[in-house]
């Protein structure tokens, strides 16, 4: 039964074992998994509108982990990446994290507790689903008020309520800022420290 | 006068001096044989000594030979246990993840679907079985056995123990076993140990070649065989010195230069021959000659 509050998984690797062990794991923990045995077929399905997690060996034929791990950032940064793989060495490892896996594990593995961390990850997309479906059903005007209301809170908190250096911070004569914060309801005092 | 006690006396000792003289040249002689005979004995211990500390040496060189096999045997495997651990982490990685969903199952009372994992289970052990077997087998010390062996069987068992540096490093392998068995003298084990050594030198050489490959033929020339394995690398520099002990060219750490000059020694010790040339248009070929059994 696929758990409609969890994320869908990919699984890419060439080892048939590992891939269909895997795919069976995570469906009995509930979650939709797509197993992949190449990682080009596995960027395409992506690229279309995938929003999960993404677990995939680094040592394949056709394009290796770390590459797929770039192509896969340049879609969608957010996109968490576990790399998996029977060649652990340090090096390997920081290189995985500086291009932005969200972990490295050596082959064999504790089962277990890639399925913790792919819960853990898979709840932290859902919260991220959720926010974009809520932008989603805004209209510009509010999200572009949004956005003016916390930019000028944020320049208050950091200038300690100054009026002035806000001003200068944002670029705005100091009738315009006014009417701005009235408008939002700012008010400057909390930010006087 | 009566001259006859005379002559006789005289006689008698003339005689006696004789007998004394004889006895006294015998008794030289005698000496001489005596001191000869002593030397002879010294020499011969001295002799037997010599040769108990050339038959002990000889053996103790013997043993040198073999450990150096082994050790140089080991050595090879050593150069493959990267490729033999990430072989070995796959299936193992497949179980433990089988494991956790047979418990998972197991606890929602799905037996069928659990049984079906253990079969599973099964074919990943009997697969890490294979490798830790060929390895074994592999590893022993071997007697100094020559004996009656097929060929292709050496070749095959030590493709299967490189087999993972070939899919890791995507080298390719061009090979059409004949169809007929071949069998030739020497021992299984050693003849597998020189063609994994050959193997594994051209798994060096194509370090970063594009479109790598490895060709290996096998061929039967009337009371000979052939085993030519051949890379598409760069090929050697001293394609004469390559067997030559403590020839290498690879670097510090990856090889002492043993690999080679054990592999022709054994091939020797078949009553074989191994060979090294460049090709064309770049590469090394390796001529392992054996006799037919």
């Amino acid at each position: 039964m696929v758990d409609q509050s969890k994320c869908d998984i990919i699984v890419i690797d060439d080892e048939e074992d590992v891939r269909e062990s895997l795919k069976q794991l995570f469906s009995l923990e509930g979650f939709k998994v797509y197993a992949m045995a190449n990682a080009k077929e596995a960027l395409e399905f992506i690229s279309t509108k995938f929003q999960g997690v993404i677990i995939s060996d680094i040592r394949m034929p056709e394009m290796d982990g770390l590459t797929f791990l770039k192509e896969v950032k340049k879609l969608n940064k957010l996109l968490p990446v576990i790399l998996i793989t029977g060649h652990g060495d340090i090096k390997l490892a920081v290189k995985s994290l500086k291009l932005g896996a969200t972990d490295f594990l050596e082959k064999p593995f504790n089962p277990n507790d890639l399925v913790d961390q792919v819960k853990v990850l898979s709840s932290q997309r859902q919260t991220v689903i959720e926010s974009y479906k809520g932008l989603e059903s805004s209209s510009l005007k509010e999200m572009t008020d949004y956005f003016e209301k916390n930019r000028i809170c944020y320049s208050l908190e950091k200038h300690k309520g100054s009026i002035l250096s806000v001003m200068k911070e944002l670029k705005l004569p100091r009738r315009t800022l006014n009417e701005k914060m009235a408008k939002y309801k700012i008010n400057r005092q909390l930010f006087i420290s | 006068m009566d001259y006859a006690p005379l002559g006789i006396v005289s006689g008698l000792a003339i005689y006696l001096t004789t007998i004394i003289l004889i006895s006294n040249n015998l008794n030289k002689k005698n000496n001489i044989i005596k001191a000869e005979r002593d030397e002879l004995i010294l020499l011969n211990s001295r002799y037997a000594a010599e040769i108990e500390k050339r038959e002990k040496t000889e053996r103790s060189l013997k043993l040198a030979e073999q450990s150096l096999e082994q050790s140089s045997k080991l050595a090879e495997i050593g150069q493959m246990s990267a490729a033999i651990n990430h072989e070995i982490s796959q299936p193992l990685s497949a179980l433990k993840t089988y494991l956790s969903s047979m418990k998972i199952l197991i606890d929602r009372k799905k037996i069928l679907e659990a049984r079906s994992n253990f079969s599973r289970v099964d074919d990943l052990i009997d697969r890490m079985e294979k490798i830790t077997t060929q390895l074994k087998l592999f590893s022993r010390k071997s007697d100094d056995l020559t004996e009656k062996i097929n060929i292709l069987d050496s070749v095959d068992a030590s493709l299967s123990l490189i087999s993972p540096q070939l899919i890791d490093k995507r080298i390719r392998i061009k090979y059409q076993p004949p169809n007929e068995k071949l069998v030739v003298i020497g021992d299984q084990i050693k003849i597998q140990q020189i063609i994994i050594n050959l193997l594994n030198n051209a798994v060096d050489a194509l370090e970063n070649i594009e479109g790598a490959f490895i060709t290996i033929e096998v061929a039967c020339k009337k009371d000979e065989t052939q085993v030519k394995i051949s890379d598409n690398g760069i090929g050697m520099d001293e394609p004469n010195s390559v067997f030559d002990p403590f020839f290498t060219t690879k670097a510090h750490g990856k090889g002492v230069g043993l690999g080679l000059s054990i592999s022709y020694d054994l091939a020797m010790k078949f009553g074989g021959n191994l060979k090294a040339n460049n090709i064309k248009p770049s590469g090394s070929e390796f001529t392992l000659t054996l006799r037919n059994g």
